[in-house]
């Protein structure tokens, strides 16, 4: 069921059993799962099912610290998110990306791999991949291709796969509209939870829109879903009642904000030209290179990955920082297309000849070093509908920096000593001793961390079951949760950590713990 | 055609077989000659190369002590009395050993087995 929120009588109340803020990624996949349930769920979006100006605005914010792109511009506010224009790359994390890592600061989740994989598998069918299946060996007799002969205890390798990519808000708007028992309100722009009086638990949320209008929605659990960014403010706005925001007596609402740096790391010429087709795309398949765990430790590194793109469709491709540089996100999406012409021509210079290319640009992803003084934090300004604005401070470390360099100098050893050829620094990496990063260090506009997970309540926001600490009846879903990044693109993760969380959630209510619950809340 | 356009293109013309014979020249000569990096780079960027690095090693400017470590394989032995075809392979292997043990240097960014560094360097000594 679908309601539209801009002609719903002010004042108005609505009940439920779940309320779901967000209908993005994290917000949609959960619904999904409570079709046909005998539970009302309410799921609630700030923007309607198109781009809208007005909406998208709301999330306009400055940005200090690194140079970052537009804060009104690196997400979607509508149904469906972001994915209404994200590039569709998927991969899992790894193991060691939920480990406890000396050398990695705040390192270690509360959960390991292998409470995730079971979703991963039912994320893998919601993202439309060829596979939920991401073993390099499967892949490798799939298709008889070779990657490099390269040491495995220095190189590995990971497989991503291709989306579509899947626009939730396409793919999925008729069957949550047709749902019975889903009740989605577009233009509810949650701007304010209101805890019951002992203080421990939620007793509404707050919704508005630019008609003016102000409705309060009551439930038994809420899960914020609405993003990174949105998520943690939206927590440290509730501050009526507890002066430091929701769940932040610690002061971790909205810190340790975490993107992954995406950046041209250096130059590989080769020997002999390649194709490289194991680290191409092939039927929505592809390769990246990586350092091995056990070199990671030993060196003391965060975990990256690396691939490759023909030199020529680089040479005068412009960094991505370069281009997303617009408020409006259909215009920045638009220069960025325009920044890859060079890519155009190199694919087509693909398509009809050999494709042997002798020189490749190195691209890295890496995992940032969480960091509590990369953060999110109110401002003084409000926007449209009284909520207060954002200040986003992203921050790097020296271990950022060392990563991206050890990391392309155990590639460029390996390269050499198999005589595939040589590996060239770019610029900012050539002098060891220079800890400085350009400007044009790009992130994948993923954004993680900021109401981490930790058993422990002075080290997270929420526990390992995503619920906030100290508030019996809300939850996180979604990449704010991450304690770390990971090395690869976060939508993958996103969609089976809330998978999780919805089960969770589930099973709470088959073992009817909710019924306590119910009649704790309706009371206050 | 003017006398100065003459000049002009006649030295062009006489640049390339110069500079391939020099580089012939260096090719018949195992110690001076980074095989992979030549074929990558240009002699302005190997001279580079290895001018940089002689900067960074002062204990190695000599061209002696150069060709001393150069013909010195990972065993410790000794090729100076052995033939171009033994001291290719055996720098060959060098370089190869050089990277599996992460005996590397970064250049210019460019990183490369220290053998290569020192083959460039000795070239660069040469072509002074």
């Amino acid at each position: 069921m679908h309601i539209d929120a801009r002609e719903l009588e002010d004042g108005s109340v609505i009940s439920g059993d779940i309320c779901i803020i967000g209908a993005g990624v994290a917000g949609i996949s959960i619904a999904l799962q409570w079709i046909n349930t005998p539970y009302k769920v309410i799921l609630l979006e700030g923007g309607g099912f198109e781009y809208d100006e007005k909406v998208q605005s709301l999330y306009d914010g400055k940005i200090t610290g690194q140079k970052y792109y537009p804060m009104m511009s690196s997400r979607l506010h509508y149904f469906g998110g972001t994915s209404g224009h994200w590039g569709g790359l998927c991969s899992q994390f790894d193991d060691l990306d939920f480990s406890k890592r000396e050398w990695v600061p705040s390192s270690g989740w509360p959960i390991n791999k292998d409470d995730l994989l079971p979703f991963y598998n039912h994320a893998s069918q919601i993202l439309d991949l060829p596979s939920p299946n991401f073993s390099e060996e499967y892949w490798r007799k799939k298709y008889q291709s070779l990657p490099m002969p390269l040491d495995s205890s220095v190189i590995q390798h990971k497989v991503y796969q291709k989306s579509p990519p899947t626009r939730f808000g396409e793919k999925y708007k008729e069957t949550i509209i047709n749902a019975d028992n889903i009740f989605l309100y577009t233009y509810a722009n949650a701007t304010e939870l209101i805890l019951t009086s002992d203080l421990n638990a939620i007793g509404s949320v707050i919704t508005k829109n630019y008609t003016g209008r102000t409705h309060t929605i009551k439930a038994d659990v809420y899960i914020c879903a609405c993003s990174a960014l949105q998520n943690a403010r939206l927590l440290l706005a509730s501050n009526r009642q507890v002066s430091e925001g929701i769940g932040n007596r610690y002061d971790l609402v909205g810190r340790y904000f975490m993107e992954h740096l995406e950046i041209r790391t250096s130059k590989l010429f080769l020997n002999h030209a390649n194709p490289f087709k194991y680290y191409r795309w092939h039927n929505n398949v592809s390769h990246e290179v990586k350092i091995s765990d056990e070199l990671q430790e030993k060196r003391q590194i965060l975990n990256a990955t690396m691939s490759f793109f023909p030199l020529e469709e680089e040479v005068n491709k412009k960094p991505n920082m370069s281009t997303w540089m617009y408020n409006d996100p259909r215009k920045s999406l638009q220069s960025y297309h325009k920044g890859s012409r060079s890519y155009i021509e190199g694919r087509a210079r693909r398509i009809f000849l050999s494709g042997n290319f002798p020189s490749y640009e190195i691209y890295t992803r890496m995992e940032q070093t969480p960091n509590e003084n990369s953060r999110l934090t109110l401002n003084n300004e409000k926007d449209s509908l009284g909520m207060p604005k954002v200040d986003l401070h992203w921050q790097f470390t020296s271990l950022d920096k060392k990563t991206l360099r050890e990391s392309n100098l155990l590639l460029g050893q390996q390269l050499g000593g198999f005589e595939i050829g040589r590996l060239k620094f770019n610029d900012f990496l050539a002098d060891e001793d220079d800890p400085s990063m350009p400007d044009t260090i790009s992130g994948g506009w993923h954004h993680i961390g900021t109401t981490k997970m930790n058993s422990d309540v002075k080290k997270g926001v929420v526990d390992k079951n995503c619920k906030v600490h100290s508030v019996n009846n809300l939850y996180i879903a979604g990449s704010s949760c991450f304690p770390t990044a990971g090395s690869v693109t976060p939508t993958l993760t996103v969609v089976a950590i809330s998978l999780r969380l919805s089960n969770h959630i589930r099973m709470m209510y088959e073992n009817k713990q909710s019924l306590n619950l119910n009649q704790r809340i309706r009371s206050k | 055609m003017t006398r100065r356009k003459f000049l002009y293109f006649s030295s062009i013309l006489l640049f390339i077989p110069v500079t391939n014979f020099t580089w012939k020249y260096f090719e018949s000569r195992p110690l001076l000659y980074p095989e992979t990096l030549c074929n990558l780079c240009d002699p302005i960027e190997i001279e580079k190369i290895g001018k940089k690095y002689l900067s960074k090693t002062p204990a190695e400017r000599t061209k002696q002590r150069l060709a001393q470590l150069l013909l010195t394989d990972a065993r410790g032995n000794d090729y100076s009395e052995a033939n171009k075809i033994e001291i290719k392979k055996m720098i060959k292997q060098k370089i190869k050993d050089d990277f599996a043990s992460f005996h590397t240097v970064t250049i210019d960014g460019w990183i490369i087995s220290i053998t290569e560094a020192r083959q460039c360097a000795l070239l660069s000594k040469n072509l002074n």
